[in-house]
């Protein structure tokens, strides 16, 4: 039997909606059966912890008196984007500090940067604008230093072109040197291994064919009501799925909103990343309606049916060979050890299981409480969309 | 009876030219492996051991190190795990040799550090993207 969006909305404003988190839902299924549990539970929420790169936020500063057009800034010493209106401007997650070393020294440490000045918004504390401008008639002022936080501000709206990937690489190194990358640090000769996915309790792996996720959704974005506003960036759908639709690789992608102001400080932090970078950790869940029993069954996704790809991050990677060196799943690699060429290999992780599974409980209680309702999708996302590389002509002559 | 301590000492300057470790071997008996020191000349320092002996013999150890100014922090190590800042990531659990940073919880990958366990070889100060561990010094 069928629900509606407006059917299990209902049922939660009355707060009679039967909500399981993405790893209930598994055993409560295998119980009870698909046809029977799907006329029981009206949502199941999923969540993912971890560094999403492509995350930022559009701050406006309100103006001051004589005004300024803001040309150059930076908050905290971390430059901003200014290419927009007045006292608007853009911070991104992995924008270094202004005069950090990088990897001059390698391996750079990159204590500080865009992913840190977010989580310090979110936790209220007091940071530095420092704004020049060349001076307009209209807009005079040329220098503005002052503290501020986040209540100082107009809007903080956090506006991430690309989190929640579906499915994502697992890192190794095959070379006989250590190597610095955005999966942690990997020893020689494939000593240890990195995946960053939340497997079963993952948004997209639950969703694998873009059912009910979709641009209109109401997300949990780090504790606020957040949305997908668009399909994200390098959004790849047209790849190899297992039998149960599940992709074996990064896949489809969500760009969200939301409203830093309400936002929860355990779940903005910013990552530091030696040899690579600075970025955001965030922690998103997403709640899935359970509007019919394919939906359902999808939820029921477990680690060992999901795969993910181990590639070599000293070369394959880089060199974009397109080389995967062995297939594992979730299960495998979450027991903390697998095996690699007849070599065992240490397995942890970038992201959160631990921290996901708590933001899906969390949405879960607001959603008994009536206090989180879900959106039926304006847009579906695209289904069968490749991505294409970069081909390097050379500059204009 | 025999115990095995932990402990990281913090030496004032005017101290820093006193052969304290050799004290403690020879005239109190007692086993000492040094994880991790550092004692500039008139700077001051510090230095993270752990102290194998009799107990009266590591009492006496600790009275003498104190009549000379030094500062113990028995039972310590010199690394500082922030809990409430750890994300449970896991990233560290491979990196940690001793298994000292571990999963205390395979079901909710909850991460514990069991200071015991530690060596101080500050592998998870740079391997942590959340900055969770700190150094003493």
């Amino acid at each position: 039997m069928a629900k509606t969006y407006n059917e299990i909305n209902e049922k939660i404003a009355s707060g009679k909606a039967v909500v399981l988190t993405a790893e209930e839902v598994i055993d409560y299924v295998e119980r009870k059966g698909v046809a029977a549990a799907a006329k029981e539970v009206d949502v199941v929420t999923t969540a993912t912890f971890g560094p999403m790169c492509s995350s930022g936020c559009f701050l406006n500063f309100g103006h001051s008196a004589p005004k300024i057009r803001i040309s150059e800034a930076w908050i905290s010493d971390v430059p901003v984007y200014c290419g927009i209106a007045a006292v608007d401007v853009y911070l991104g997650a992995t924008q270094l500090r202004h005069n950090d070393p990088a990897n001059m020294y390698f391996p750079g440490e990159f204590r500080y940067g865009g992913g840190h000045v977010i989580e310090e918004l979110v936790a209220g504390k007091k940071l530095q604008l420092f704004a020049l401008s060349y001076g307009t008639d209209d807009y005079p002022r040329r220098e503005v230093r002052t503290m501020f936080d986040i209540n100082d501000l107009n809007q903080a709206i956090m506006t991430n072109p690309r989190n929640c990937y579906q499915n994502y690489n697992v890192a190794v190194n095959s070379s006989g040197k250590r190597i610095y990358t955005y999966l942690g640090i990997l020893e020689p000769n494939m000593k240890n291994m990195t995946y960053c996915s939340a497997g079963q309790l993952s948004p997209l792996l639950n969703d694998p064919l873009y059912k009910t996720i979709g641009v209109g959704t109401s997300v949990w974005l780090a504790g606020s009501r957040g949305l997908v506003y668009a399909e994200g960036t390098q959004h790849c759908s047209a790849v190899e799925r297992g039998a149960n639709d599940v992709p074996v690789e990064g896949a489809g992608t969500l760009a969200l909103t939301g409203n830093m102001k309400e936002m929860i400080p355990e779940f903005v932090r910013g990552v530091s990343l030696p040899g690579y970078g600075v970025s955001l950790a965030l922690g998103v869940g997403i709640p899935i309606p359970v509007l019919n029993e394919e939906i359902l069954r999808y939820t029921t996704v477990r680690d060992r049916d999901i795969i993910g790809c181990a590639i070599d991050y000293s070369h394959d990677y880089p060199e974009k060979t397109c080389k995967v060196l062995a297939r594992y799943s979730y299960e495998e690699l979450r027991s903390g050890q697998v095996e690699l060429h007849g070599k065992k290999v240490a397995v942890s992780a970038m992201s959160s299981y631990h921290k996901a599974l708590k933001i899906a409980e969390l949405l879960k209680s607001e959603i008994q409480r009536g206090d989180f309702m879900l959106s039926e999708p304006s847009r579906l996302l695209p289904l069968n969309q490749s991505m294409t590389g970069l081909t390097i002509t050379g500059g204009a002559k | 009876m025999t115990s095995c301590k932990k402990a990281y000492l913090h030496f004032p300057k005017e101290m820093t030219d006193k052969p304290f470790i050799g004290n403690l071997i020879k005239e109190f008996d007692l086993t000492i492996n040094i994880f991790r020191a550092k004692v500039t000349p008139g700077e001051g320092g510090y230095l993270s051991i752990e102290i194998v002996g009799d107990d009266e013999q590591i009492q006496n150890g600790f009275t003498y190190l104190k009549q000379n100014q030094v500062e113990i922090h028995s039972g310590d190590v010199g690394l500082i795990w922030r809990k409430e800042e750890c994300t449970h990531c896991t990233n560290c659990t491979v990196h940690c040799p001793t298994g000292a940073l571990h999963i205390a919880d395979w079901d909710t990958r909850r991460v514990e550090f069991d200071e015991s366990k530690c060596i101080e070889c500050l592998a998870c100060l740079k391997n942590c993207p959340f900055h969770v561990c700190s150094s003493i010094f």
